[in-house]
This record gives structure tokens, sequence and C-alpha cells, in this order.
């Protein structure tokens, strides 16, 4: 079936999937785009939980979707059903780094730091707020009674948490305005907080527990759970992380935070108390919102994605297969259907059988006629791996370029459940289906060289970009040898490491985690809650899958020995040579200054 | 107020009362304006800054024992030493001003931590009140074709410089960075950041434009991803400090406005100062520390050629 692409083959209009951060969205366009993953709804509850994600997994547009302000504009029945509950309040409460780092300098003493990130905390707390407490307002029609309340409201808030100031206008303005202040009277320097007043300066979430009560009892709340959402938490450091741990210990008082970060960046478990920690399980809970790309979620989520961006750009575009409608369809879309148009031939399952068995070596010819259920230890066992080889030798040979790696699940493995990822290799395709036919050709260059350019940004990721660049660089070619080799055998994408001692592990596992953090290295959803051990079994991400014609699968891992990986941590910098140009006297120059009589 | 004007650097035309200060170390680079200065200044009128840390990390052998700088104070210093450096700075200079008014002070920046010169314009002016011209020089450098590099340190290599972050917890910020030929590190900040949406400057020698070719064209996968691509010419700092200034306004009212200078030190000098001239919360400064692991200084030639710019304060009538 051919895709949708083809009606925007002479499109000048600008790339719908040029924006893929959900940060840069309007509050329209996250909802428009939002699709509620199975995750989603059971974050309403009153648990502190730490929500673990790579970069790009949706994170960030989860937690801001929480908020009051955001579900009211959800057209699911869950939403208002959460709205009429009157259950849950969430807050957004981001800890950018350009905030954070304020209050992180040498100079000051811990006691220091600790008091100014939570009077920082709180004044952002109660900044957010106010903002959600403006949009319940709104909801209230009659124009009276929501001045009456807003009023009111504002009043009795100020009252609480600046007590010896009276308002002048009375509304949700000033009393923003008035925690400005508060915030810029900060002294991040001296880390002096002597002006700040009392319920800013006390445990984070003082000033929301000081005043819930009131904003309840107006909005006919009884008795609910705020969800205080704290996002990009992998910038807090070690102090920081013991003031959220320490909300964790306390007495909840009906407040659950959600603090979303990297994984292996919730790095300690110490509470503000000392010799007292939080632990899994009792004081708070792992949740892992990466998706798999084979969820019916990440289908989900793509397909709304690439509907709400290309519906008014393409027509018969459906909402449920948005996907596939603009990429097209081989076949059924499984690896057979790509497999057949590579090699151009309509081969049944007996004779792509027979291939299999002509590529094992001889003694694993001769041992197969004994395999029972020959379809399912043959050929589903072995065909994608046979695929892959013979796809591989086709794209080896001069201007050839196989179809291979094509279609709607192809574009959803190479993105493994990342929705940002998704974003940016659909800004690529887009781009290619801009300019010509999105063939599954075409298809196959964009993703092939879109996964390349993500390996090869590895080695820029912060801090060990190098080294896990050249490891896994390392390790993929070794998979490349193995699946490629002379015969068919097992392959996949995976491997452990076989580490000389336990410390040899413990000194090097800092790269791992890194890689795992941002994407490149898959492991167990066990080992991303807690940690990896000299043990744990890996998978590269799918884009080095595709960037060393690897299958995309876990099992058979090989063994790699830690100790014949390369360890550099620099890379070079090239400063490009200067082009020397003969200047020939005769010759005349167009921009030069001669004189022409 | 503090107003920043280009100057066309010529030696010859170099006061024999002005006051010379600059830090010197592996490069040669660093010792180009010092030896030309040497030549018309007296020693006396000389201030120079040397790392303790030098010798343990190369063998090539220390050019401020040199006989032409013998009679030339120096203070050796460790890298995080700002306070040492600027009081010794605010003293040297407040003593020679004393002994003649009119002296023009010179400063080369070319080999200084960052975290030194950029607080230099405002602090001076602050401290000083002064009426004296102070020229700000760089010395432009030649690079070998390849040298290592690290990575920087993730996370923790962001430090707080100036200006403070707003509340606005909804706004789309706007980070500007610099580009420059080591792509890694640029990928590198971004990766650490993760921006929602950025802005890419670079600054180049306006009399060789390939270069900028090259950077433009090094990191183009970095400009497709940019709000917003602007280059500066390396000698025309005022215009470079009312773009960015421009460009911090603009931006500031959609989300704040973080800024993380790099690239040549004249644009890093630049972008660190936007901050403390505009004084508006949502304006922040953030310099990417160095990393310790670095053990390889470059060698870095001077190419011969000097760009600067003058401050002097501009009473607001």
């Amino acid at each position: 079936m051919k895709g949708l692409s083809n009606q925007i083959t002479k499109y000048h209009g600008e790339n719908p999937f040029g924006d893929y951060q959900a940060r840069n969205f309007s509050d329209a366009k996250v909802c428009s785009e939002f699709y509620p993953i199975s995750t989603f709804w059971s974050l309403f509850n009153e648990q502190h939980e730490i929500i673990l994600g790579a970069r790009g997994s949706g994170k960030t547009f989860l937690l801001k979707m929480m908020r009051y302000s955001m579900l009211k504009n959800i057209s699911d029945i869950r939403a208002q059903q959460v709205i009429q509950d009157k259950r849950f309040l969430s807050l957004y409460v981001p800890m950018h780094l350009e905030f954070i780092s304020s209050y992180t300098s040498n100079l000051l003493s811990e006691q220091q730091q600790i008091d100014l990130f939570q009077t920082a905390f709180n004044c952002l707390l109660a900044q957010s707020l106010v903002v959600e407490v403006r949009s319940m307002l709104e909801e209230i029609s009659e124009e009276e009674k929501r001045v009456t309340t807003t009023i009111q409201m504002a009043k009795k808030i100020n009252d609480i948490w600046f007590p010896n100031e009276n308002m002048s206008s009375y509304d949700l303005v000033e009393l923003a305005y008035k925690i400005d202040k508060v915030f810029y009277s900060i002294d991040e320097k001296t880390g002096n907080i002597e002006s700040v007043p009392i319920v800013f300066k006390k445990q984070m979430c003082t000033p929301l527990l000081a005043v819930k009560s009131i904003i309840e009892s107006y909005f006919q709340y009884k008795d609910p759970t705020w969800i205080i959402c704290v996002d990009e938490a992998e910038f807090l450091n070690k102090v920081q992380l013991k003031c959220i741990n320490n909300v964790f210990r306390s007495d909840s008082n009906r407040i659950a935070l959600k603090v979303a970060t990297l994984p292996y960046y919730h790095s300690t478990n110490e509470t503000l108390k000392k010799g007292t920690t939080v632990v899994e399980g009792n004081d708070f809970n792992y949740r892992i919102v990466d998706m798999e790309y084979d969820s019916e979620d990440f289908k989900q989520v793509t397909n709304k994605i690439c509907y709400e961006r290309l519906n008014n750009t393409l027509s018969k575009l459906n909402p449920t297969s948005a996907l596939e409608d603009f990429l097209g369809v081989e076949g059924n879309g499984d690896l057979v259907d790509y497999f057949k148009a590579s090699v151009k031939k309509n081969l049944t399952v007996e004779e792509i059988e027979s291939e299999i068995l002509n590529d094992f070596s001889e003694t694993k010819r001769k041992g197969s006629e004994k395999y029972p259920n020959r379809r399912k230890t043959i050929y589903d066992k072995y065909a994608p791996i046979f695929f892959l080889r013979t796809v591989y030798k086709i794209s080896q040979k001069g201007n050839s370029n196989p179809g291979w790696y094509a279609g709607a699940k192809m574009a959803r493995r190479v993105s493994q459940g990342n929705p940002r990822v998704f974003i940016n290799l659909m800004n690529e395709l887009f781009e290619k289906a801009k300019g010509s036919r999105l063939s599954t050709k075409a298809q196959h260059d964009v993703i092939y060289k879109y996964s390349e350019g993500i390996c090869r940004s590895t080695k820029a990721l912060e801090e060990k970009g190098p080294v896990i660049y050249r490891s896994l660089n390392y390790i993929a070619e070794k998979l490349h040898e193995k699946t490629h080799g002379e015969n068919l055998v097992t392959s996949s994408s995976s491997f452990v490491f076989k580490f000389d001692s336990e410390e040899e592990f413990e000194q090097h596992k800092d790269w791992i985690e890194l890689a795992i953090a941002h994407s490149r290295l898959f492991v167990a959803s066990e080992e991303k809650r807690s940690f990896i051990s000299s043990d744990t079994k890996y998978c590269l991400a799918n884009v080095f899958s595709v960037a060393y014609w690897l299958p995309m699968r876990k099992d058979s891992p090989i063994t790699i020995k830690y100790s014949t990986i390369p360890k550099d941590n620099s890379y070079v910098v090239t400063i490009p040579k200067k082009n020397k140009q003969e200047i020939r006297e005769d010759q005349l120059s167009i921009f030069g200054d001669e004189n022409f009589d | 107020m503090i107003n920043f004007v280009n100057e066309n650097i010529k030696l010859e035309d170099i006061p024999s009362n002005a006051i010379f200060l600059c830090s010197v170390g592996y490069e040669e680079r660093s010792y180009y304006l010092l030896d030309q200065f040497r030549k018309k200044l007296s020693a006396n009128n000389i201030l120079v800054f040397a790392f303790k840390n030098h010798l343990s990390r190369t063998n090539k052998p220390n050019r401020i024992n040199e006989a032409h700088l013998s009679n030339v104070k120096v203070h050796l210093v460790e890298y995080a030493d700002f306070d040492i450096f600027y009081n010794s700075t605010l003293d040297f200079i407040r003593e020679k001003i004393s002994l003649d008014s009119n002296a023009y002070v010179y400063i080369d920046y070319s080999y200084m931590p960052r975290k030194w010169y950029c607080k230099l314009p405002l602090k001076l002016t602050n401290d000083l009140n002064i009426k004296n011209k102070i020229v700000f020089l760089y010395s432009e450098g030649t690079y070998p074709d390849n040298y290592e590099e690290f990575p920087s340190a993730g996370i923790k290599s962001f430090e707080s410089f100036s200006g403070k972050s707003s509340l606005r917890t909804s706004a789309k910020r706007t980070h500007i960075i610099a580009l420059s030929y080591d792509k890694i590190r640029t990928e590198g900040v971004l990766s650490t950041l993760d921006p929602e949406s950025f802005i890419a400057c670079n600054a180049y020698d306006v009399d060789d434009k390939e270069i900028h070719n090259n950077v433009m064209h090094l990191n183009k996968s970095i400009i497709s991803r940019a709000t917003l691509s602007i280059s500066f010419h390396m000698d025309d700092f005022s215009f470079m400090i009312a773009k960015l200034c421009e460009i911090a306004n603009e931006y500031l009212p959609l989300g704040d406005v973080i800024i993380i200078p790099d690239g040549p030190k004249p644009l890093i000098f630049a972008l660190s100062l936007i901050p403390d001239i505009l004084k508006k919360n949502g304006i922040t400064c953030m310099q990417i520390l160095r990393n310790d692991n670095d053990d390889n200084p470059n060698e870095v030639l001077p190419s011969g050629k000097v760009v600067g710019f003058s401050i002097c304060q501009k009473e607001i009538l």
C-alpha cells in the first residue's frame, strides 16, 4: 500500500515535526497531541513516586498534563472523571538547572544550601499554586461570584503567607508579585533569608500546607491529595535530593510528590536527618514511563502525533493508523514482507526455510534434521536473522539500496518507545518526502542515516560521551562479526560484560549507567529502578542495531571481556586546513577592483 | 552605566605611562602582548599573573624567567584564586593611577580564566570610580591542526555566574549557546541542558571568513535545530554587546533567557556580561567549568592580530 506521503512531494510549507520539545508547546498544542498512556491515569494516587524515563520519553508531558488547567482541556472521559471526583489536585514545579544552580555554591555550608533551596522551592511552588488557582477560578462563570471568590481567597492566602503585609488590590496578580519579591530577596551569595516570610523558609511544601484548606473549601474539594510534580530532578545535587527525600519520609499531609528524573540520577536515599534514609516500597516507589516500541501505548502515541501534525496537510489520514497511512505498508508490514520486496522475490515459507538451512554450517544443517516443530525451531527462530544477513549483502553491492529499514513498525522500533526520537525521525522522513517520493528505499536511507547520526552523537553525551561511543562501537562490531559471519547462527544485539573483579565493575559502571540514562543501552526494568550489577544483561539501542546491521533481539547475548574495551575518554578536535588557492596574475576577478576603461 | 567602545589597537600608539596587566602560562600566545608592552613600558607599570600548576603540567620552560621580564612583577596564583587576582589588580591600578591620573589601563585577557576577566568591567568601574580608559585586549591565536579534548563533566560542569531566573513555570525558555570547532563540546552542552529552544551564535575574525564558513559547516546539524543563528565579528565587541542585549530583551517576555558562554574569548566575554548589563530577572548566565581531567594543555601560537575594546563610565544625564 502506497503511503500518503506522496501528497507532499511538492510541499513547501513548514515541517510539522520540526518542534519536538513538549516544553515548547502552548497548552493547546500539548492537549491536542496528548495521548493518555496507561501509566498516566495510574499516576493519580497518593504515593510518593520517582518517575524514571530517558530524555524525550514523555515525563514532562505526563506531569504537565496532570494539572487541573490541562486536564480540563483533555477530551477524555477519564479526565473529566478526575476533575469531577475532586480527589486530586496537581501542581507543576520544574527544577531548571539555572534555577537550582544558584543554591549550590561551595562557599555555602550544607545548611545554608538546604535553607536556600527549600525557600526557592517554596516560592516556585507557591507561584505554581497561584497559576492553578487562577485556572480554577476561570471556571466560575458568574463574574460577580468569580471576583468575590478571588478577592476573598487572595486575602486569606495573603494573611497566611504575608502576615504583616496588606494587599492593595486583593487579586492573584498581586499575590504573584509578592512571591516574586520574596524570591528575589533571597541572597544566594550569603545564604541570608532573614527577610523571607516564615512559611517560605520552612520545609518544602509548607506554603501549600498552610493554605490548601482554604482552596479546598472554596472549590468544594473534600480532603484531596495534592500532587506536586517535580520535573528535571536530574539537576538536583545530593543536598537537594536529601530535601526531597525528607518529604518522602515525613508525614504526607495529603501531599504526594512525583519526581521525574533520569535513571540512576536519584543518587541518594539519605534525608536531612542523619542516619535516616528513605526506603523504596515504604517511603516511595519507582515508576518507569519508558514505553516498549511494540506496546499499544506507543502505537497510539505515534499515531496521535502523526495525525495531529499531518491532518492539515494530508487528506484521508486515519487517526488510528496515521503513521501507517503516511509511510505506506509493504504487504502486512512484517519483516518478511520487506525482505521479499528487497530481494524482489515472492518466496514461500518453505523456500525461505530451505535458504536458511543452506546458510547454516554443515554441522548445524545436519543437526537441524532432528529439530522438532521446524516452523518454530528453524523459520521463526532464524528467519529474521537470515533476512538481515541477506539484505545486508544486498546493501554492500554498489548502487544498491534495499528498502529494509522502512515502514511504520520499523520507525517505531528505531524510536524504541521514545516520543522525541520518533518526532525527530519523522522530521527527517517528512523532509525527505517533500523533495521526492518516500519509497521504502528512501525510508531505508533516512532511517539508516538517522540511526548512524544518533550513534555518532553518543560521543557528545555529557561527561563520558567518548568512552560510551568507543565502547558501544567496539561491542557493536563484535556483534556484527557474529551476525554476518560465514554461517548463520543465533545472534542479537545483546551482551554481558565479563569483569576481572567486582572492583573493576564498580570503578567503571558510571559510563554504563549514563548510556542507559541516555537510551544507548537497555536493561530490564528492575535494573533501571535499582542498580546494575556485574551480571546485568544489556541490549544495544535499536539505532545501533540499524547502524551495525544487527538483529533487534535480546536473546543469546555474547560475552565481552571488559578489559578489552577501549576506555579513552578523550576526543580530537580538528581545525580544517585552509584552502591554499593559487592566485594567477593574469586571472580576472569579477569582484576585484580593476578599472575597466 | 558603562560604555563599550571598539578599539583599533596600534601598539606604536600605546602611551609610555600606560599600565598593563596579563596572565601567562603554557601558550606562546599568552606572552605576545606582554613582550610588546615590555618594549614600551617600564617594568613598574606591568603586573603579570602566572599559574602555580604550570610547571607540573609540562616540561616546557617557564618563560616568565626570561631576562627581559626579570623586573616585571609576577604573582603566582591558583586558577581558582579570583579574589587574590582581583584584589591584586585593583591595588596595582589604584597605586599607578594615584601617581598618574591620566594613565590608560590595558588588560590582556587572552590567557585568563573566564571567571577572572568576565567580572572585571563591572567590578572595576564600581570599585575604581575613575574616568580612566580601561582597554581589554585579546590576542588571537593559531591552534594546532588537531588537539585532544575531554568532555565536560556533565551537570556538574555548569555553575551559576550571574543573573537570576524567574518563577515562570509555564513560559518557554531560550538558551543562547556558542559554536566553535569543538562540535562535540557544544553537543555535550546541549545533551546536558536539553534546552527547549536555543539560539546559536558564533564569532570570527573578519579577515578570515573561511573560519566562519568552516564553523558553520561543522555545526550545521546544531544550527538546523536552533531557533536563530547569529554571527559576530570578533573585533566588533560593541556590536556583540548591543545585539546580544537586544536578543535577550526580545526573548525575555516569552520566558527566561539562559546564556551559556563558549567559543572564542571575546564572545565568551560579551555573553557573560549581558545579565549584569541588563539587570533583569529571568536573564541568567551559567559558565562551563573546566574539566579537571584535562591535563594536556594546547600550544596556541599568537597570530599577531589583536582585538580589543574599552570601557568607560557614562554619566546618565
